[in-house]
């Protein structure tokens, strides 16, 4: 590497000798760190010369001898005569250290992102990931739902269909540099129809926030508006987490509430001298979903150990780090025996996450270098789930298995006995490999800080699991139309990805001017021709562009204006399972043949076996611009995003209706008493007939609108109380809308047979979503007594929510001949077509509202033995404004239920 | 549940009316023995069914036969008149009785309904006296199977020895009545769409006219192919096969007289059972095997369709509204399904759980109350039971009240046939 620097340095002499310039730096007097932005401006004119970059470096004509202002928002400025590799060192107002901060901050960023500090995690009293969400703008807290797996919502009023689930499939949360990738999940039970199963189900939903514990976290960035071109594989947002590293420590905390138990141990060593760091900790979380029920249990059990090394040479500092972890999440659900007649009935789903990691960072020292940084990091991570179902299955009769795995026809195997016990193994070994490399090098030119990045990665998914394990001659699911399916014969998942982005500064008079513009260029290896995306980039170009005003004098303290804003795209590609989906099988009942001697029974099946993988389907796309303002006075700051997303691309699951031909043999000319041997296939009479069938298929349907407003408003602390009240809230409008027509085939038996017409419908289904809220949090610490509380109103204004006006006429029918007709009008008034008109009533899609409510919210945390000791407790909903509300003549009664908890830290 | 529709309010004037000219005539009695025959002006008036909408009578035959006798004198000449049907006949002085038979058209669900009316009085006294002079007759409609009773409903199905639901051995009886042999041809087995444990009000309200139905299924026949005797039974299996060598704890079901048989293409499909004749399915609305509700919150009865399936696809669909809560949630919902009027019902059974009873879903002309097996709601000891209609001597009671009718939680009777056996 040093070479390349080398190279580096050479060229920057070339430029040096060109030009002479004065190369300066800015820094923060306590911690030594390089201020970023800081306005480098004259001081009679107030016009800005220069920006610092993220080294804190600034560049200046030679010569410059006039007297400047170094100035940031949150600094003391400072007032210096320039000179030749002049440091300068800026104090912040408020001790950043002391200052307690308990809630999510909005970022100073260019684009709308929320920083949720370790204080306000230990404030908030989190068992896992998904407790933070509570403070992002239209957050409010939940109680807890760790029996069903835990999906991320941003900016969006979310609505229960998983076929809108690309949201939280595209929220990106990435580790200290490693992703989580979820390409491979498929640990479902296919099949199944039970619920036990169902809300388990997370497969191509995004990563399960109950499996991240937070007591390892120094800080997490959520970004919610346009992150860099360096984060890819996402469409909604990225969620970013640094843990704590370093220090010389053990901590322990034991935290408990109505429903979980939860343990955490670390230990961390720091060779100061070596510049050498190891942090150990493990976690342990217990949760019984309803306290009274032992039988439905979800634990949590997490390991994590990460290295830190830096060398420095002179010209260069390295960072090296490893850590291994380890994230292992049980979910456990069993009925009684006893009030299962003794049977078994139990449901079990294992993930073992192991996951390793090497990163390497080196940054300049050179002052002058036009190299600055460059990044490698390769991410390894290996998991063994399993899935297994085991239940007594007791069938009402002769019931065939499904166990041809190929087209055609066969007799059927009857299922023996009629009572058994069946097992389903889902057995998933999602593999992934996630290597990244990149580089930032800077000019030195005058009065303009500016980076750029260059970089690229690469990810590889697959599953090395077997996959669907059963006996299939003893299903589960009997009845059904399934069979095993090994996830080892799936192709690996490859992307592979460029990107470039470009950041600058620069002072337009008195104004600063902030562009980080980049683009970035991803596409799928490996994988087959008859994929459309074959061979096929996604170019997503990212713009943030800020703009701050020159500073105003109101009172003693100066005012702030900054104006920003963004405007990018952001693609994801389909998961494996999405690509590369389970055949479809289709078992057609030809005769059932019922004799009192069951060896003269038979029944004959048709089976279609169809693969109804979509080559059409591309990446989900999401658009987004989002605009903020910004302004701070004092140590008050208010931020307020406007913003629009349109993600026309999202994934969906359709069904798709065909006819499938069989034959229907007619039995009813043997005489059952002349019977000698069961019925002859190849003499009996038949009938051709078709019956519409349907499989689902993934295609790029739907389309999630969402656009709104968060804001925030930050008070200083007041002095005497000692307190400090955040203002943050949202209005979310998300619009949930099918863009592919329906289909859909009526229930009805007439005349003896089922109804087999299958109508096609506009597109119309369609959600609207709404929502309002403000959460006013009063925190107050008493530093004399060691004492924080909060008190926190979370206030939803208004709910509301509205479906989209669906015709009740078919557009289109299809018939069992596979031809598709218009349906007209008078087709309401025929035998059979009558029934493909829907029922819809006008009343159903008025748009419905809830209107306002407020839980009181209250935390308290205490330190004792010189901060040796920390005792925290909290009361959700404490109190409560729940007003009744009317609808349709109907009153609607809410109530709610307090929730709490108690915990204790142990540092030492 | 033998139907007579009569309106309490006509019942009551008919009593009155019959208590007056009876106490009349004993006193007229022996005057009249030694009178001359005269020949007098008779005034007949036929009242329609309160309730039915744009009642029209039509084919309305008055046969008056004299006691003494036996002479016939009939008439098919009436007219309409202040809400009630009239003619005026002249005959002899004397006893007479009055058979009047007609067919009624009226609107229910905006689809016109024909249904037989009838109306009988005995020894009704004509004279020249006032009150002898006119004579009121409230008719009724009826089911041309009236005589047809539910005698049985299995519909919770058994356990089997581990106490697992198994509900294929569902099965109904159907009992012949009258004092005659009936023809069950074309008798149709129908269920109730609405539950009696989830009331809402549906719009617009045809449940004093109509029952609404979820399937029907019709006995095959010409007309004269299903002879049931008096006293006889009927037993329709949901599969006509032998469950014992499925559940030990089951019976035989395979010489069940009808089995109610759904196609099918599909893995779990229903049976066939060759050898057992199927109903003929019109309607049901669902994909798959016929089920009876094992809760027992359906209402089922027994009809004798007036017009054709084809006629009956097309024109009996009942369009109704409600409005649908749950917590939050109010929306109103429509459905779509079919109507079977009152007139052709021949017996119809409520089911309920007592404690989750919210309502009846049939007239109380139909049924007055109901009878059942849980005695809360997802009973579990509702299974293996039954409930059969008592009977006083050799009939069945038919009060149109199963709460009087039927003895709630009965050992099935093919149970007990079974047992029986060993």
């Amino acid at each position: 590497m040093s070479r390349i620097s080398w190279t580096f340095g050479c060229f920057l002499f070339c430029v040096e000798v060109l030009q002479a310039q004065m190369y300066c730096k800015v820094l923060d007097k306590d911690t030594k760190a390089p201020i970023v932005g800081a306005m480098v401006m004259t001081v009679d004119t107030k016009k800005i010369v220069a920006v610092t970059d993220p080294d804190g470096r600034f560049v200046l004509a030679d010569r410059c001898e006039q007297s400047l202002r170094i100035s940031l928002l949150g600094y003391q400025s400072l007032q210096i005569i320039p000179e030749h590799s002049g440091v300068y060192y800026l104090s912040e107002k408020v001790n950043r250290l002391k200052e307690v901060v308990v809630t999510a901050q909005e970022g100073r960023g260019l684009s709308s992102a929320s920083t949720i500090s370790r204080q306000a995690m230990e404030h908030l009293q989190p068992s896992s990931f998904s407790d933070l969400t509570e403070l992002l703008p239209g957050g409010r807290a939940h109680d807890p739902h760790l029996n069903t797996p835990n999906l991320i919502c941003l900016r969006e009023v979310p609505i229960s269909s998983d076929q809108y689930n690309t949201t939280s499939l595209g929220t990106r949360f990435i580790i200290d540099d490693a992703p989580i990738s979820v390409n491979a999940n498929m640990q479902y039970l296919s099949g199944a129809i039970d619920r036990t199963s169902g809300k388990r189900n997370f497969a191509n939903a995004g990563v399960d926030m109950r499996t991240l514990s937070t007591d390892d976290i120094q800080e997490v960035t959520i970004i919610r508006g346009i992150p860099s071109v360096q984060y890819g594989g996402l469409t909604s947002g990225l969620v970013k987490v640094k843990r704590r590293k370093g220090g010389n420590y053990v901590s322990a905390r034991f935290k408990a509430d109505m429903d979980t138990k939860l343990f955490h141990f670390s230990k961390a060593f720091e060779w100061e001298h070596k510049k050498l760091s190891l942090n150990l900790s493990a976690d342990y979380l217990n949760n019984k979903a309803e306290p009274r029920n032992l039988l439905e249990t979800y634990q949590r059990f997490t390991f994590s150990t990460r290295l830190h090394k830096q060398w420095d040479t002179r010209i260069m500092s390295y960072t090296g780090a490893l850590h291994f972890d380890y994230g292992g999440s049980f979910d456990d659900d069993k009925v009684d025996p006893q009030f299962n007649h003794g049977g078994i009935d139990k449901y079990s789903s294992k993930y073992n996450r192991y996951a390793a990691g090497l990163s390497l960072e080196l940054h300049s020292k050179s002052e002058r270098s036009f190299f600055k940084k460059a990044e490698f990091s390769a991410t390894f991570s290996y998991e063994r789930n399993r899935l297994e179902r085991t239940k007594l299955v007791q069938l009402d009769g002769d019931t065939p298995a499904a166990t041809t795995m190929t087209e055609g026809e066969s007799d059927a195997v009857l299922i023996t006995p009629y009572r058994y016990t069946a097992t389903h193994v889902v057995d998933g070994k999602p593999f992934n490999l996630y290597l990244k490399g990149n580089a930032s090098f800077s000019a030195p030119l005058e009065g303009l800080s500016n980076t750029l990045l260059v970089g690229a990665d690469y990810q590889l998914d697959r599953n090395l699991g077997e996959g669907q394990i059963y006996d299939r001659l003893h299903p589960l699911y009997a009845g059904g139309s399934f069979r095993p399916r090994r996830y080892i014969d799936l192709p690996a998942s490859q992307t592979l990805a460029f990107y470039a982005e470009e950041q600058v500064s620069m002072g337009i008079g008195r104004h600063k001017l902030d562009v980080e513009a980049g683009v970035r260029s991803e596409t799928m290896l490996g994988l087959n021709r008859r994929f459309a995306i074959h061979g096929k980039f996604n170019i997503d170009p990212r713009v943030n562009v800020g703009w701050n005003f020159p500073a105003l004098r109101v009172g003693k303290d100066r005012m702030y204006f900054n104006l920003s804003t963004g405007i990018g795209w952001h693609s994801m590609f389909p998961t494996i399972d999405f690509l590369y989906p389970e055949p479809a099988y289709m078992d057609i009942v030809e005769l059932n043949y019922y004799h009192v001697r069951p060896e003269y029974r038979r029944m004959y099946l048709q089976t279609y076996v169809i693969d109804p993988t979509n080559p059409l389907l591309k990446a989900a796309r999401n658009f987004k611009w989002e605009i903020k303002g910004d302004v701070s006075w004092a140590g008050n700051r208010l931020s307020i995003t406007y913003f629009m997303e349109d993600l026309r691309s999202g994934f969906r699951s359709m069904s798709v209706y065909a006819p499938y031909q069989y034959k229907a043999f007619d039995a009813s000319a043997i005489d059952p008493d002349a019977l000698l041997e069961r019925p002859d296939i190849s003499i009996l009479p038949y009938q051709t007939k078709s019956v519409m069938r349907s499989y689902e298929h993934t295609s790029n349907g739907s389309r999630t609108y969402k656009k709104g407003m968060e804001w925030m408003l930050s008070t200083v602390r007041f002095p005497v109380i000692n307190t400090r009240l955040t203002v943050s809230g949202a209005w979310f409008r998300t619009e949930y809308h099918n863009s592919l027509p329906i289909m859909y085939k009526p229930t009805a038996t007439i005349g003896g047979e089922p109804l087999e017409l299958v109508g096609i419908y506009k597109d119309d289904d369609g959600f609207i979503r709404e929502m309002v809220n403000t959460n006013f949090t009063f925190d107050t610490t008493i530093p004399k007594l060691k004492l924080g509380f909060s008190l926190s109103a979370q206030c939803v204004w208004l709910t509301a929510e509205q479906s989209m006006h669906k015709e009740n006429l078919p557009l289109k029918y299809m018939d069992t001949d596979g031809g598709i007709r218009p349906y007209t009008r008078a087709d309401v008034h025929d035998l059979r077509l009558q029934y493909l008109v829907r029922n819809y009533t006008d009343g159903m899609f008025l748009r419905q509202t809830v209107p306002f409510c407020m839980d009181l919210n209250f935390k308290a945390t205490k330190k004792f033995f010189k901060d040796k000791l920390m005792v925290a407790l909290f009361v959700n909903k404490l109190w409560d404004a729940h007003p009744d509300y009317n609808r349709n003549d109907f009153t609607i009664r809410r109530y709610v239920t307090p929730y709490f908890g108690l915990e204790m830290n142990v540092k030492l | 549940m033998n139907k007579h529709i009569l309106m309490a309010g006509l019942k009551a004037i008919v009593a009155v009316l019959t208590i007056s000219m009876v106490m009349a005539s004993c006193n007229d009695y022996q005057d009249d023995n030694h009178k001359e025959t005269i020949t007098v002006t008779h005034h007949l008036s036929l009242h329609l069914p309160l309730h039915l909408r744009e009642a029209v009578l039509t084919e309305t035959k008055a046969v008056l036969t004299n006691v003494q006798t036996q002479q016939q004198y009939t008439t098919e000449k009436f007219t309409f008149s202040d809400s009630s049907f009239v003619t005026d006949l002249s005959l002899p002085e004397g006893y007479y009785n009055i058979v009047v038979t007609g067919t009624l058209t009226y609107q229910v669900n905006q689809q016109p309904i024909t249904a037989k009316v009838k109306a009988k009085r005995e020894n009704v006294p004509i004279s020249n006296q006032e009150q002898k002079q006119t004579t009121e007759m409230a008719l009724n409609v009826y089911s041309a199977q009236e005589g047809f009773v539910i005698s049985e409903i299995f519909f919770t199905g058994t356990t089997t020895p581990d106490g697992f639901m198994y509900t294929d051995d569902q099965y109904v009886k159907i009992g012949n009545n009258s004092d005659t042999t009936m023809y069950a041809d074309g008798l149709a087995f129908i269920e109730s769409f609405f539950t009696s444990d989830d009331k809402h009000d549906y719009q617009p309200n045809i449940m004093s006219e109509a029952m609404t139905i979820s399937a029907i299924y019709v006995v095959p026949g010409t007309g004269r192919d299903v002879p049931v005797h008096p006293g006889e039974e009927l037993v329709i299996a949901l599969t006509a096969i032998d469950h014992s060598s499925i559940n030990p704890n089951s019976f035989d079901l395979s010489k069940a007289n009808f089995e109610i048989y759904d196609k099918s293409s599909t893995l779990d499909g229903d049976r066939d059972n060759l050898k057992v004749p199927n109903l003929t399915n019109w309607y049901g609305n669902f994909n798959g095997t016929f089920v009876m509700h094992t809760r027992g919150v359906k209402s089922y009865a027994i009809a004798r369709p007036m017009v054709d399936m084809q006629t009956f696809m097309q024109k009996y669909r009942y369009k109704f509204e409600y409005i649908f809560k749950q917590g939050d949630i109010v929306v109103p919902i429509r459905e779509r399904e079919y109507f079977i009027p009152n007139a052709w019902i021949a017996d119809a059974v409520n089911l309920a759980i007592p404690t989750a009873h919210e309502w009846n879903v049939l007239s109380p002309m139909l049924d007055k109350g109901f009878t059942y097996c849980a005695n809360v709601n997802f009973d579990e000891t509702r299974y293996n039971k039954s409930v059969v209609r008592k009977k006083e001597g050799k009939k069945w009671v038919d009060t149109n009240n199963s709460t009087e009718d039927f003895e709630p939680r009965a050992t099935p009777s093919m149970l007990k046939y079974k047992l029986s056996q060993k």
